[in-house]
């Protein structure tokens, strides 16, 4: 079981961070020869669209005095 | 390499603030101060067909590392949780590994952004799966994310 954690370390970077993306060197090479042969699926269901957020209440406006 | 078998009395060289499921990540050349962008994340997936299949849509996992400067290799495994009655987890089933990969912390950044691109992700039933982000002598993952299955 893993006890500690290392701390994050003030950086000294002079120079943008490099970008990298890190891709699977095959497309399937990580799949069992069963998983192979399993369908590939590309396409999501249908679903109904995210209902528009609420807006926030409004606290209710003071009543102006009587004159 | 950190490659070496670790020990219980001993720190980890690496590790890992976070790991976020998206699908895409996109690198914002120009700010230096933001050099990611995570764009449509992901929580719950609701793919077409019958399980078991084999997701091909665009996912991506990002991670911000930090530690000792050194070269480490690290993967992403994905497995689908099992839970009983009572909504413990009763069982892991492994579905795939991705990588390993070597990340290389030279000690002058504060965090090291790295996203993986994951092609092809296996799902075997509806359910819970989950990414675990893992480095070579480090027991425990460095950290993980979850992800809905729908049918």
């Amino acid at each position: 079981m893993k006890k500690h954690q290392p701390t994050i370390r003030p950086g000294t970077r002079s120079t943008p961070e490099p970008f990298e993306i890190l891709y699977p060197p095959t497309p399937d090479g990580h799949l069992s020869e069963e998983q192979k042969k399993w369908p590939v699926v590309t396409e999501s269901k249908p679903r109904d669209p995210r209902p528009e957020p609420t807006p926030a209440e409004q606290p209710p406006q003071p009543t102006p005095p009587a004159e | 390499m950190s490659t070496g078998e670790w020990q219980e009395h001993e720190e980890p060289e690496i590790g890992a603030r976070h790991l976020l499921l998206c699908r895409e990540v996109i690198w914002n050349a120009h700010d230096a101060e933001a050099p990611y962008t995570l764009r449509g994340m992901l929580a719950a997936i609701q793919p077409t067909g019958e399980f078991p299949l084999v997701w091909d849509q665009p996912m991506s996992v990002f991670a911000q590392f930090f530690g000792a400067p050194g070269e480490y290799e690290v993967w992403v495994e994905l497995v689908r949780l099992v839970f009983d009655e009572s909504g413990e987890i009763h069982d892991e089933v492994e579905q795939a590994t991705y990588g390993p990969f070597v990340i290389a912390l030279e000690g002058t950044y504060f965090l090291r952004g790295r996203a993986l691109f994951l092609r092809r992700v296996p799902f075997s039933a509806p359910g819970i799966y989950e990414f675990r982000l893992r480095a070579a002598g480090v027991f425990a993952p460095l950290a993980s994310e979850r992800l809905s299955v729908e049918g």
